[in-house]
């Protein structure tokens, strides 16, 4: 994907992908007319530079330039490589409904702590990063979650702390960024931490850029209730209605405004396994914290 | 709360210099942390949190500013 930073319209920035001489996935992000700027996307889409970059050029708006002549300097800048194509922020989406899930977060390494977590009596259980760890089996969690089919998305070990073999580790690249399910009528979104605005395809106007910085940045994962307030205010504009993190080794469950806030803390504590139960139940969300002894 | 600012008689905008702050961007969140704001909307005076949680009335932000700036 590409990230083209805009002079002189309203939106900050322009986001594309460039198949060979296909453009696809145009976005202008962060200001401007979303309606007009989603026909041109939809217009745009899979279309041949040749046919597309004469339509663009020249267009006048405002300060002597336009969205769609930002769009073409911005492909100018790509063809001549002077716009760096950057690493894609991966979005995992369940295509099932599920009623019954378990949320687990740093496994790191235990490959018995995950074969507790994969044995509790829900539909699916996702793991919000961190498989490996700095003293775990990386490999045997690996071949567990491809055995297992596991979804789960990075954390940062899983990006830093490569497995012995180079096909899990390879494994533990191409893992996706963000989880998005569906449980029940609630729209739910996972992730690790707020790392991932430190990866090169980050953009604060992407999809779900949103609530992870609201979560990490404003509300330092929950811990500073002096922005709640801010927060709430903010829920107005998520995409979904829970999202759930790891990342600070607490367990917390937050309701602000229409929007549920869930901290999942490590799958081993003090000797015990733990996971976060989700529910939807009598048309509403249902949260608890699970213990299972050694 | 952009609007309430562009919304000021010219004599009050040539007092001062305006910048808006998109909550929904690392920049925003850290000007909001930096203020030591709690609320939306915000705005501050000569990074002075002046008022939280509300849109003021015209004359109000109009006698801040000239409380301030004024003469």
């Amino acid at each position: 994907m590409y990230i083209y930073k805009t002079r002189g319209i309203c939106p900050p920035e322009i986001h594309f992908q460039l198949a060979g001489n296909i453009l696809t996935g145009v976005r202008f992000v962060g200001g401007g007319c979303r309606g007009n700027a989603q026909l041109i996307s939809r217009l745009l889409e899979g279309r041949e530079l040749s046919e597309v970059l004469p339509l663009l050029k020249g267009i006048q708006c405002r300060n002597d330039t336009s969205c769609p002549d930002q769009l073409f300097q911005a492909i100018q800048l790509a063809r001549e490589g002077k716009l760096r194509e950057e690493e894609p922020i991966t979005v995992y989406e369940a295509p099932a409904y599920y009623q019954r899930v378990a949320v687990i977060a740093e496994v790191n390494g235990n490959v018995e702590a995950l074969r507790v977590a994969l044995r509790q009596p829900v539909e699916a259980v996702f793991c919000l990063g961190n498989l490996t760890g700095p003293a775990g089996d990386n490999d045997g969690v690996v071949e567990m979650v491809q055995r297992e089919k596991l979804v789960f998305v990075q954390g940062p070990f899983d990006r830093t702390l490569p497995c012995t073999k180079p096909e899990n580790r390879e494994f533990l690249r191409r893992a996706p960024l963000y989880l998005r399910f569906q449980l029940g009528r609630c729209r739910v979104l996972g992730f690790y931490s707020g790392f991932i605005q430190e990866l090169s395809g980050f953009s604060d106007y992407a999809p779900y850029s949103l609530e992870l910085l609201m979560v990490s940045n404003l509300s330092d994962y929950l811990r500073n209730e002096s922005v709640f307030s801010a927060l709430e205010a903010m829920t107005e504009q998520f995409s979904v209605d829970l999202v759930l993190f790891a990342s600070t080794n607490e367990w917390k469950h937050v309701r602000l405004g229409k929007v549920d806030f869930i901290n999942v803390g490590p799958l081993k504590e003090d000797g015990q396994f733990k996971y976060a139960l989700l529910e939807w139940a009598g048309e509403e969300l249902q949260v608890s914290f699970e213990t299972v002894k050694e | 709360m952009a609007e309430a600012v562009k919304a000021l008689p010219q004599e009050i905008k040539d007092m001062i210099e305006v910048h808006e702050w998109d909550m929904r961007t690392r920049e925003g969140i850290k000007r909001f942390l930096e203020l030591k704001a709690k609320s939306l909307p915000s705005i501050a005076l000569d990074n002075e949190l002046v008022f939280e949680a509300v849109i003021p009335p015209q004359e109000d932000l109009i006698a801040a500013i000239k409380a301030r700036y004024a003469g």
